[in-house]
């Protein structure tokens, strides 16, 4: 199974070569479309200090579908659905932008970018991306308050 | 019309005392044994003279009797008339029911028997022929307009007269009757009435009254009106399908943009796509790279017919064939390693050299490709610049290369005469790729063959095949369909022909909404009434394409597809509710919509 055998290989790759601030595996051994990703809160941010996990599922179609990235740790923040499913909005994930030869570590990287620097024009949750913009202080406060409350 | 079907006459008794009952003549028959009975059904044997429209029964009865003439007329007391036929004063009782009986003399006596009937209420006369001495004409009106209201029929005189004769044996009272003196024995009283009784049956010869026939004109009229524009909308929907099918030929309508299903890439198109063996595009360290761009001897002529049924016309993949030597010197090649690093990315592909020459579009076989081949200072190191011609055409670039390559490449001092050089096909030239962006394992030098897509992005075949078999046309990096253009994959429908409308409108009327608001952004929103009323009724507009745009866009199922107006879940319910809507359709609309496709 081709997608199986790209999957494993990307992991193999990931741990010899892991991004900063990223930590990943698979959720259980047996099946590998099922990944845990742990992201440490970049410093400087208001989510410094703060632990996310996050599930990172691969479609049976993989790599000619993209993965999908949700947050399991409540996150105040423009480009994740504030929900239990916690979605996480990244440009090359849809699936018109997405192209297979994008590899797991690169969408982790992007996720880890998003952390550091929101994107406002591919936001999910309007309204904090308008307290984003227009307030960026109370942004900061209630983000820091939720890294404390939940990423903790 | 009421024409005779039957004729009967039988004799019955009338009791002199019955009085009440009388009118309905329901006697008793005699037995015909002792009496006489008649029944004439041969067609041949009468005729149906005049006939009113039959009001109530289909039968006309009553007792035979010779209407009474004047008796100064010469028809009476005929010869053919026995003298004791039974007359209306042979009848017991004024009120019955008569039939008149007389033979067909002349026309005057006929008309004298018929209004002598009238006047008598008769419910029908029979008349009967009579030997050609006395008469030939066989209609007693001829041609007049029929005046009275009874039927009138005629029976042949080989039946008439006899029943005639026997009318006259049935006139007088029963002990002078036919057989008179058995009747009296049998039982009957002397003074009771043995006379023949007459029963003519008939048919409606008009089964199809005025109404029927109304009717009829009218669902035949509906029907004609049904077909007539069920015709009509299918003679437009074909002209709409061809349209649509002539403008995807002509590279017009985005068909992946449709979201009209799946559209993959048939197999025989998928095994034209060539198959080469990687060549690396600075591999060749050691090796000149024309050794490189010998193509694969096993299968080259499927591959150079692959190629010219797809289209991608290629000129150099001939060059290659003919001869490989002359597209790249060895020399040059050891020149390119030196110079290719720092030039290559950003210059365009033309082999001939030419920084100035804008011949980059023209070359078939480098449409926005996204990896410059690094062959571009082969010859802008030996100075063939200067002045290449520039207006040549592609197609005479293409069929003048294979004959001018050797002299441009080998003796570059003739470069200013010669036209430019078809740019190499990338196998020749080495490829950009270095791995599978599928499986992201590294294409090996001179050894993995690999699948070239149109727009020349190369895969292994057992990563991309099944792709394109089962799942896009899209090549994975470009997003440029594999499909040759002008193919039309799929059955156009009407349902395809209304979306590809319905996506055209949204289009053009975001365009007008978007100038809309643009003009007036730009002047002053203090216009007049009826500009403000069209600047709502606009963005009323934009509104209601929004969400169908977002319903047209859910049909591709994006994940994270979101609709401009509307929230992050938008698609997957629009999803749902056009599935609903495609799906859970009722039986009557579906045959309404074969019947009437224009409507929807």
């Amino acid at each position: 199974m081709a997608a199986v055998k790209r999957i494993t290989k990307e992991l193999a790759e990931f741990s010899n070569n892991p991004v900063p601030g990223v930590s990943a595996g698979l959720a259980s051994e047996e099946n590998v479309f099922k990944w845990n990703v742990i992201l440490t809160g970049p410093p400087g941010s208001p989510y410094s200090g703060g632990v996310f996990t996050l599930n990172l599922t691969l479609p049976q179609e993989y790599p000619f579908k993209p993965p999908t990235l949700n947050f399991t740790t409540k996150i105040y923040h423009p480009n994740v659905s504030n929900d239990e499913k916690g979605s996480m909005c990244l440009g090359i994930l849809r699936s018109d932008s997405w192209k297979p030869s994008c590899k797991i570590a690169q969408v982790l990287e992007m996720a880890a970018g998003l952390l550091k620097e929101p994107n406002v024009d591919d936001a999910v949750e309007t309204s904090i991306a308008d307290e984003y913009k227009n307030s960026p202080d109370s942004f900061e406060k209630t983000a820091r308050e939720w890294t404390r409350k939940y990423a903790k | 019309m009421s024409a005779a079907t039957s004729f009967n006459f039988s004799v019955i008794v009338i009791p002199s005392a019955a009085r009440s009952n009388a009118a309905n003549l329901d006697f008793p028959t005699l037995n015909q044994s002792l009496s006489f009975a008649l029944e004439v059904s041969s067609p041949s044997d009468f005729q149906t003279l005049y006939s009113q429209d039959s009001k109530g029964g289909n039968t006309f009865k009553g007792l035979l009797y010779v209407p009474d003439l004047e008796s100064t007329d010469p028809c009476d007391n005929h010869e053919l008339v026995p003298r004791n036929a039974t007359r209306k004063s042979n009848l017991p009782m004024d009120d019955l029911k008569l039939i008149a009986y007389a033979p067909l003399i002349t026309q005057h006596c006929s008309r004298q028997y018929m209004y002598s009937a009238e006047n008598d209420n008769v419910a029908a006369f029979i008349f009967y022929g009579v030997p050609s001495k006395y008469s030939n004409h066989t209609d007693p009106l001829q041609g007049e307009d029929y005046p009275f209201e009874y039927p009138v029929y005629y029976l042949d005189g080989a039946i008439g007269q006899p029943l005639m004769n026997k009318l006259a044996d049935y006139s007088a009272n029963m002990s002078e009757v036919y057989n008179g003196f058995n009747l009296t024995e049998a039982g009957y009283d002397i003074r009771d009435y043995a006379r023949i009784y007459a029963v003519i049956s008939t048919r409606n010869t008009n089964p199809m009254p005025g109404l029927w026939l109304f009717l009829l004109v009218v669902v035949a009229v509906l029907l004609f009106i049904i077909g007539a524009s069920s015709l009509l909308m299918h003679l437009f929907q074909f002209h709409y399908r061809r349209s649509l099918r002539r403008r995807i030929a002509n590279g017009e309508v985005d068909l992946e943009g449709l979201g009209v299903g799946r559209i993959t890439v048939p197999r025989e198109f998928l095994a034209k796509f060539p198959l080469y063996q990687y060549v690396a595009e600075n591999g060749g360290q050691t090796t000149p790279p024309r050794q490189k761009a010998q193509p694969d001897t096993t299968q080259p002529t499927s591959r150079e017919e692959g190629r010219k049924k797809d289209k991608v016309k290629i000129p150099g993949a001939v060059v290659v064939k003919e001869g490989v030597s002359i597209v790249i010197p060895a020399t040059i090649s050891t020149e390119r390693k030196s110079k290719g690093k720092e030039k290559a990315k950003d210059k365009p592909k033309s082999p001939t050299t030419n920084t100035n020459t804008p011949n980059t579009p023209n070359t078939p076989n480098t449409p926005n490709t996204p990896q410059p081949p690094e062959m571009t200072e082969v010859s802008t190191s030996r100075g063939l610049t200067l002045a290449s011609p520039t207006s040549t055409t592609p197609s005479s670039k293409s069929r003048s290369s294979p004959r001018v390559q050797s002299p441009a490449t080998s003796t570059p001092q003739l470069g200013t005469l010669t036209p430019p050089i078809a740019t190499p096909p990338p196998h020749a030239r080495g490829y950009h790729q270095t791995s599978c962006p599928i499986c992201l394992d590294d294409f090996i030098h001179q050894e993995t063959t690999v699948r070239e897509l149109p727009c020349l992005h190369i895969f292994h075949p057992e990563c991309i095949d099944p792709y394109l078999e089962s799942q896009s046309s899209l090549c994975v990096l470009c997003k440029q369909s594999c499909l040759p253009k002008g193919y039309v994959p799929i059955r156009l429908t009407n349902a395809i022909v209304r979306r590809e409308r319905l996506l055209r409108t949204v289009r053009e009327r975001s365009r007008e909404v978007a100038a809309a608001n643009a003009a007036a952004n730009g002047g002053s929103e203090s216009g007049g009434i009826i500009w403000r009323w069209r600047m709502r009724r606009l963005r009323r507009q934009e509104q209601d394409l929004v969400g169908r745009q977002a319903l047209v866009r859910a049909g591709r199922g994006h994940y994270g597809e979101r609709a401009r107006g509307g929230g992050f879940g938008l698609g997957p319910q629009y999803r749902e509710h056009r599935e609903v809507e495609d799906v859970v359709r009722p039986r009557w609309r579906e045959t309404m919509d074969r019947i009437f496709p224009g409507f929807r």
